[in-house]
């Protein structure tokens, strides 16, 4: 049986639409990230200083404590908390939301403490996934940018300088576009721990063989909503311009946005993960 | 479940405003209204002949607004002198002075808003050609401060006036009482930041009365004294100019790369050094 990308597209966009209680952990992921960024955007300023201030001016410097620079500050700390959230919360509740899925899949009851109950026996799987899917993006991260930094140096000392800009946009679109390609791979994950009950290590490997059997259906399959966050990128690529051409509190609502729409993205993505899943088992 | 949302929406609302009134407060507001006057500034200065009354009236407003509603916050010792500025560059300059009047009674004690009032203060009477009140003033910051970055660039100032305004005699003399001033300080604080100042700033002055010499001497002594990456490089430039250029004895640069070299442990330093104690040393002497 062929697999058509459209049909789980729009299968997985009615079962959002028609269940929307499949959104309530990516809301409470939302919630958790919203918390940290107010943190974050008020660490600089009375009360929340007296304890985050020294901090700050120990790793990061003085003039970040200061209007405006504590705004540039804003998302790389935010970033730091989110890895946090990630490891500890949302991986544990994306599994709560897969299971959701499941359960209204083969009709079976929505009991809230059940589900969170059932996937909290394997928290300890979801932490460790957590921690290896942010190691990869790190390094990917970490050798690309180098990468990157030493072609764009070939590049100025033998052809032509690149601009700052085209540099930004570069360096920005290849991370984004590397991290939807290691995505391939890993995004069947969670989806085969709680629909199949595999091991991680069991699960990893499903994972990676399923992405690389059906690597361009897969790419396919997650590369258009993630498109969505595109301009989100390429927005914090030029962030300090930005903030220097509207106002300095823009980081926050960039932020902010980004947050939001990634209620509904995620959500489309590890539903259409697992609807792809399952149409797979079906077809073997 | 749209219960559970509004709840959590109410709670970072909450959240937010809570924080928000807290922290919008002191310090941090000051911050803020000044990064508005600074960012409505930074436009006007392009072209300040041409900017529109109201943007003035908004920039002056902003920092008077800061000064007197923050009297307290660090901030306001910056606005007060960027006021004073503001208020010199449109030549408003009874209204400055009244600033700065207000800055020296206000900060008494802090060296650095003392010292750059009483420089501020010199430079409006100048910019109004009242020289002797000028002087007076900077006179008065040079013995009072000798020791604040305005206050011992003071005696170079005076004679570089007098230079500028071709009176040899006067300028001669305040040279003289410069190089004074500068021996003093350096023999004082010999080995310190304030001693290499003192030095750097004798070293000027025998270059702005063109005695090449003395100049390449109080060079040479400098960079044995305060032999260090950060100093070598910001004289380096000068030992090429005085010995090479000037007096024309590319030996003794040779010497002094030589000496720098062997004290230096920067490898990449070292073979710039040496390329250029290579390229003197083929160059015949003229």
């Amino acid at each position: 049986m062929k697999i058509h990308i459209e049909k789980i597209w729009l299968v997985s966009f009615n079962f959002i639409r028609e269940h929307p209680v499949v959104l309530a952990p990516f809301i409470a992921i939302a919630f958790f990230e919203t918390l940290i960024l107010e943190i974050v955007n008020f660490c600089t300023r009375k009360p929340l200083a007296v304890v985050f201030a020294p901090i700050i001016r120990k790793f990061f410097g003085e003039q970040f404590l200061h209007y405006p620079n504590n705004f540039t500050l804003v998302p790389r700390l935010f970033n730091l908390g989110q890895i946090v959230i990630y490891i500890l919360v949302s991986v544990f509740l994306t599994a709560v939301a897969v299971q959701i899925f499941f359960n209204i899949k083969n009709n079976s009851p929505i009991v809230r403490r059940a589900i969170v109950k059932n996937s909290a026996k394997r928290y300890m799987a979801f932490i460790g996934y957590g921690l290896i899917f942010i190691l990869v993006m790190i390094i990917i991260e970490r050798s690309e940018g180098f990468l990157f930094l030493k072609a764009a140096k070939v590049l100025s000392r033998h052809m032509f300088k690149i601009p700052d800009e085209l540099f930004r946009v570069g360096s920005s679109l290849l991370i984004f576009f590397t991290n939807v390609i290691s995505q391939v791979f890993l995004i069947f994950t969670i989806p085969i721990i709680v629909i199949e009950k595999k091991n991680l290590l069991k699960a990893i490997l499903g994972s990676a063989i399923l992405g690389a059997r059906n690597f361009l259906k897969v790419l396919w399959l997650i590369l258009l909503p993630f498109l969505f966050y595109v301009p989100l990128f390429l927005t914090k690529a030029f962030m300090p311009i930005v903030m220097d051409k509207t106002f300095p509190e823009s980081s926050f609502y960039v932020t902010l946005f980004g947050i939001l729409i990634s209620i509904f993205v995620d959500c489309f993505i590890i539903i259409s993960a697992a609807q792809f899943l399952l149409e797979t088992k079906k077809a073997k | 479940m749209k219960k559970v949302v509004i709840i959590l929406i109410f709670i970072l609302i909450t959240v937010h405003v809570t924080l928000s009134v807290l922290g919008s407060r002191g310090e941090y507001a000051a911050e803020k209204l000044f990064y508005r006057a600074m960012k409505v500034n930074s436009r006007i200065v392009v072209n300040p002949d041409v900017a529109p009354p109201p943007v003035l009236a908004q920039v002056e407003n902003d920092l008077k607004t800061l000064i007197t509603k923050y009297p307290n916050a660090n901030i306001t010792r910056t606005a007060n002198t960027v006021l004073v500025e503001f208020y010199t560059t449109y030549k408003q300059y009874d209204k400055a002075l009244d600033v700065v009047g207000s800055m020296m009674d206000k900060y008494k004690s802090d060296e650095v808003i003392m010292s750059t009032a009483h420089f501020m203060k010199g430079d409006i009477y100048e910019k109004q050609d009242n020289w002797p009140k000028a002087l007076a003033e900077f006179e008065l910051l040079r013995d009072k401060y000798p020791y604040s970055r305005l206050g011992i660039q003071i005696p170079i100032y005076i004679a570089k006036h007098y230079d500028s305004k071709g009176q040899g005699s006067e300028a001669s003399s305040a040279y003289s009482e410069a190089r004074s001033f500068y021996r003093r300080i350096e023999k004082e604080h010999s080995g310190s930041g304030l001693g290499l100042a003192a030095s750097t700033l004798l070293f000027q002055t025998y270059m702005n009365t063109r005695n090449y010499e003395e100049a390449g001497k109080v060079l040479e002594e400098t960079i044995n004294t305060y032999m260090g990456q950060p100093v070598i490089l910001q004289l380096i430039g000068q030992v090429e100019n005085v010995f090479v250029t000037k007096l024309n004895e590319p030996q003794k640069a040779i010497e002094i790369y030589k000496n720098i070299s062997g004290k230096i442990p920067d490898g990449k330093f070292k073979k710039v050094l040496q390329k250029r104690i290579d390229d003197l040393s083929a160059k015949k002497p003229s």
